[in-house]
C-alpha cells in the first residue's frame, strides 16, 4: 500500500526536522507540517467555531500565518502550544468581530425550526435540545471574552480532555496556576450564563402558542 | 430561590467544580457527598456547574472530513503560488479599473440611464490615470532600487 508508505514517511520526520524544512521554505516541510497537524488544528477551529464551514475558512487563515511565521518559532520550545495558539487567535478575532450574540441566536433559532411532527413526538426532548443549544451558544461567546490563558485551559481541559497535568505541560504552566486559570474561567462563564437567562427570561412569551 | 448559592453555606467554590472534575481527594469526596445531601445551595451549584461541563464538552467528537489532506494540499499550492505577493497596489489599481470599464459597458447597454453613465465614466477615467501613475511610480522605484545594488 504506497499510501501507507507515504504517511510513514511524514510520521517519521520528526518535529524539529519538520520546522528546520519550513524555515528553509521547502514545501516538503509544509505538506508534512499540515499532515501531521492538520488533524489538531481543525479540532482547535472546530471547538471555537462550531462550524464545519468557519472551520475551513479559518484553517487556511490559520496556516497561512503559520507558514509565515514560523520563522519566528522558538525551536526549543514545543510545536503544538504554538500552533493552537495561531489557531485559537485567528478564529476568535474572527468570531469577535461577528454580528452579536442576540442575531446569532435568532438565526440558529431558524435554523431549529422543529416540525410538528417532532413536537407532537418528545416536546421535552425537544425543549432540552435547544435549551442545550442556546446554552452552548452562549458560553462559546463568553468563551471568546475571556482572557487568552483562561481560555485556552478551558478548551484543552473540556475540548481535548487534558488532565490538570496535561494542561499545566502543554502550557507551561505551573498546575496550581493551571487550576486558578481554570476555576476562574468556568466562574466568570457561569457569571455570563446566569446574566444571559435573566436577560432572556422577559421577552421568552412564545410557548403560549402552542394551541 | 432566587439568593446566591453561597449566601448560607460556608462552602466556597472551586468545591462544586473539583467535585465535578473528580480532582477531590477520597475523604474530601466523602465529606463533599455527605455535605450535598444537606445543602440545597452546594447542590444546586453542583448542578448549575454540571450544566456548564456538558455545554463546554463538544457535542461530539468533530470528524475530520476526509478530504481535509486534498484541501490542505490546495491551501499549499495557492501559497506557494502567490507567495510572492501578486496584489500590489498597481495590480488592485487595474483589477478596479477593469471593473469600473465593464460598468460602463453595461450601463451604456441598458436604455436610459445617462447620469449613472456619466459616474462611471469618470470613474473609469480616474482609474486609468490612478493606474497609469502608480505604476510608473513603482516601475521607477524598482529600478531605482535595482540601481542602488
Amino acid at each position: 500500500m504506497p499510501s501507507g508508505k507515504v504517511g510513514l514517511l511524514f510520521v517519521s520526520m520528526t518535529e524539529s526536522t519538520i520546522v528546520k524544512k519550513c524555515r528553509a521554505n521547502d514545501p516538503e516541510g509544509f505538506r508534512a507540517l499540515m499532515q501531521a497537524y492538520g488533524p489538531l488544528v481543525y479540532r482547535t477551529c472546530y471547538y471555537y467555531t462550531q462550524s464545519r464551514e468557519d472551520t475551513l475558512d479559518l484553517m487556511q487563515e490559520t496556516w497561512l500565518k503559520v507558514f509565515r511565521s514560523i520563522h519566528t518559532f522558538d525551536v526549543n520550545r514545543p510545536l503544538t502550544p504554538w500552533l493552537r495558539r495561531i489557531a485559537a487567535n485567528t478564529c476568535v478575532n474572527y468570531l469577535r468581530q461577528r454580528p452579536s450574540l442576540s442575531l446569532s441566536l435568532q438565526l440558529m433559532a431558524a435554523e431549529t425550526e422543529h416540525t410538528l411532527e417532532d413536537m407532537l413526538e418528545d416536546p421535552q426532548q425537544v425543549e432540552d435540545q435547544v435549551l442545550l443549544a442556546e446554552t452552548r451558544q452562549v458560553l462559546h461567546h463568553a468563551l471568546l471574552q475571556l482572557p487568552e490563558k483562561m481560555r485556552t485551559a478551558i478548551h484543552l481541559r473540556h475540548g481535548e480532555g487534558f488532565s490538570y497535568e496535561a494542561i499545566a505541560r502543554e502550557m507551561q504552566e505551573p498546575l496550581g496556576t493551571v487550576k486558578t486559570y481554570l476555576h476562574r474561567g468556568r466562574q466568570a462563564l457561569r457569571d455570563s450564563l446566569e446574566q444571559q437567562e435573566t436577560n432572556m427570561g422577559l421577552p421568552n412569551t412564545k410557548k403560549e402558542e402552542t394551541g | 430561590m432566587k439568593p446566591s448559592p453561597h449566601q448560607y453555606c460556608s462552602l466556597q467554590e472551586p468545591w462544586a467544580q473539583n467535585y465535578l472534575d473528580d480532582t477531590l481527594s477520597p475523604g474530601e469526596r466523602l465529606l463533599y457527598e455527605g455535605h450535598l445531601e444537606q445543602c440545597p445551595q452546594c447542590r444546586a451549584t453542583v448542578d448549575v456547574f454540571r450544566q456548564l461541563f456538558t455545554a463546554l464538552e463538544n457535542e461530539a467528537p468533530p470528524a475530520i472530513p476526509p478530504a481535509l489532506m486534498l484541501l490542505q494540499e490546495q491551501w499549499l499550492k495557492d501559497y506557494l503560488k502567490d507567495g510572492k505577493s501578486t496584489l500590489t497596489a498597481g495590480n488592485l489599481l487595474k483589477l478596479q479599473a477593469h471593473i469600473a470599464s465593464n460598468t460602463t459597458r453595461f450601463m451604456h447597454w441598458l436604455p436610459g440611464v445617462p447620469l449613472g453613465t456619466k459616474i462611471t465614466e469618470k470613474t473609469t477615467r480616474f482609474m486609468a490615470k490612478q493606474v497609469k501613475q502608480k505604476t510608473g511610480q513603482f516601475f521607477r522605484q524598482k529600478g531605482k532600487a535595482l540601481l542602488a545594488r
